[in-house]
């Protein structure tokens, strides 16, 4: 039950969106959304899906794993849809039923802001798809630098977050380890009513705490016998390098993306 | 009627039918009410996978496992009786502790039995005494006691529920020598004077030759050998191709044999072997 959440989404592969560093990735991303938002030909939107597709073919991403994704926020996308559908106004009323009425516009924009959100999050997975959640907090720890000169704590955020991110499976492990011993001591988590259930939680989560930050303990004694201090400049083992691949995907995204404004502004 | 048997016991972690991802294969043995086994193996060998089989807490694949001639998985509702005759001890016992105190914790297991008052105080008095554990401990909290003393309070948590079957999974691991001792010769009591079926497991065979009635010794998810702690030691060579060591001093012993000295073979503990060796000395000097 627990080993099913999916932690990070990282697929390992080959692939050039693999290789190149976290931060081309990351800002690529973020400019890609930007755009998203300024897109309101359709022209455009089939080129959007196009080049995800493509990419996420390149990174052999299966379309399962892909659209996934898109479930949690389905009913979500669903509802508003049909809320949008029926409370838009504006443009020439193509079907009406008692007091409801549906135009041309409308339906034209639900469309669009459909097509807009799965793009945000094919895009945005895209990223965790293919680069390992320690690399993407180096990356933003990389690009948030300049903050540290106006007394931002960088440095230690990114080591809290990297920490956080280490310790989630180990966690999980520990869980399902006291779940299993206090299930042979008796405690019936399947039946009751929700209050017994929920005190059923206290014997877990008891000891799950306290393992937790005996652990933290642990760390902060190792890495302090490690010399780690808050405020002093560490070097990386592994350090983020752009390469020639950065470039010719940088190139590739340029292009993309004036092929984008050139089709929505000027055609 | 043996207490535990297993048929053909077969268990896949994840689902497929890969014969990599067994962690048990045809997995058959039957104990005897009363008997102490212990379960021998390599890391991985699949002994902590067996042993969850025996109180429902993992579902054979394939296979039956019955506890007092009935099948456990057969119905449901009989889950929590198998809980409550199959105690099962885990690896590093003391990180469920959880409750204010002691005496608490130790009454947590009869509690969810659903034992009347009385009955859980004496429970709770009887198994503290089993594991040596004080009056004026039992009102401590369990996070302010030592390591060995958690160890053995997680310990009597399990003794108070009583179990037909008691079932631990390396207990002494990680404890120094006078605290593993300890835990030891608590099992053994246990088997000893309340007549319980003991199922030990450990990677040290130091731990149950002195102790345990049959040997059951596992490798890559299979029993290789089920057989007396005697039979067992004999082969020394099988045990020691599968990374098993004997007991440091039955090795000795045996260096001792192959050099002519007249030593029996079934020795497993230093103050037998102390023993033998005098008596031969004895009677080197009378010659």
């Amino acid at each position: 039950m627990i080993k099913d959440i999916t932690l990070g989404q990282y697929s390992a592969g080959n692939s050039i969106l693999h290789k190149i560093d976290p931060r081309t990735k990351i800002f690529t991303t973020v400019v890609y959304i930007f755009f998203l938002f300024f897109i309101d030909n359709f022209f455009c939107y089939a080129i959007n899906f196009f080049v995800i597709f493509f990419l996420y073919s390149r990174c052999k991403i299966s379309l399962k794993m892909m659209f996934n994704n898109i479930k949690p926020i389905l009913p979500i996308l669903i509802f508003t849809s049909i809320i949008n559908l029926f409370t838009l106004r504006d443009g020439k009323i193509i079907f009406s039923f008692l007091f409801f009425s549906i135009t041309d516009r409308s339906l034209l924009f639900i469309f669009m802001i459909f097509c807009r959100i799965v793009l945000l999050i094919f895009s945005s997975s895209l990223l965790t798809y293919t680069t390992l959640p320690i690399d993407l907090t180096y990356g933003i720890e990389k690009i948030l630098k300049p903050l540290s000169k106006i007394k931002f704590p960088v440095d230690e955020i990114s080591m809290m977050i990297s920490i956080a991110i280490r310790f989630i499976p180990t966690l999980i492990s520990e869980t399902e380890k006291i779940i299993l011993a206090q299930k042979s001591r008796g405690v019936d988590m399947e039946s009751g009513n929700i209050i017994k259930k929920v005190k059923c939680m206290i014997p877990i989560l008891i000891p799950l705490f306290i393992s937790a930050f005996r652990r933290a303990d642990e760390l902060a004694i190792a890495m302090e016998s490690r010399c780690y201090r808050v405020g002093q400049k560490r070097t990386r083992y592994k350090q983020l390098k752009f390469c020639y691949l950065d470039l010719i995907f940088l190139f590739g995204f340029g292009i993309v993306v004036s092929v984008l404004v050139l089709v929505n502004w000027f055609l | 009627m043996p207490i535990i048997e297993l048929k053909d016991v077969t268990y896949v972690y994840d689902g497929t039918d890969n014969l990599k991802s067994r962690a048990i294969k045809n997995v058959s043995i039957s104990v005897e009410k009363g008997e102490y086994i212990g379960i021998i193996g390599h890391t991985g060998s699949g002994k902590s996978t067996l042993i969850q089989h025996l109180n429902c807490i993992l579902k054979p694949t394939y296979g039956k496992v019955y506890i007092d001639g009935v099948d456990i998985w057969e119905d449901k509702k009989n889950l929590a009786k198998t809980r409550k005759k199959v105690g099962l001890v885990f690896q590093y016992p003391e990180y469920q502790l959880f409750e204010e105190t002691v005496e608490k914790d130790i009454a947590f297991g009869p509690k969810n039995l659903g034992l009347s008052t009385q009955e859980i105080e004496k429970r709770v008095m009887k198994a503290a005494q089993m594991v040596e554990i004080d009056q004026d401990l039992l009102l401590k909290s369990p996070f302010e006691i030592s390591g060995g003393e958690k160890r053995r309070a997680a310990i009597a948590g399990i003794l108070a529920m009583e179990p037909e079957i008691l079932v631990l999974d390396e207990p002494a691991a990680g404890l120094d020598p006078l605290g593993k001792e300890k835990i030891l010769k608590i099992i053994d009591n246990f088997h000893k004077y309340e007549k319980r079926t003991v199922i030990h497991v450990t990677h040290s065979m130091e731990d149950i030759a002195k102790y345990a009635d049959k040997i059951l010794i596992m490798n890559d998810g299979e029993v290789v050998s089920y057989d007396s702690v005697d039979n067992t030691f004999k082969d020394v060579d099988m045990l020691q191709n599968m990374g098993l060591d004997i007991p440091q001093i039955t090795k000795v012993l045996f260096k001792l044999r192959q050099k002519g000295f007249n030593i029996p073979s079934n020795i497993y503990t230093v103050e037998d072997a102390v023993n033998v060796v005098k008596n031969i000395l004895i009677e080197k000097e009378k010659r």
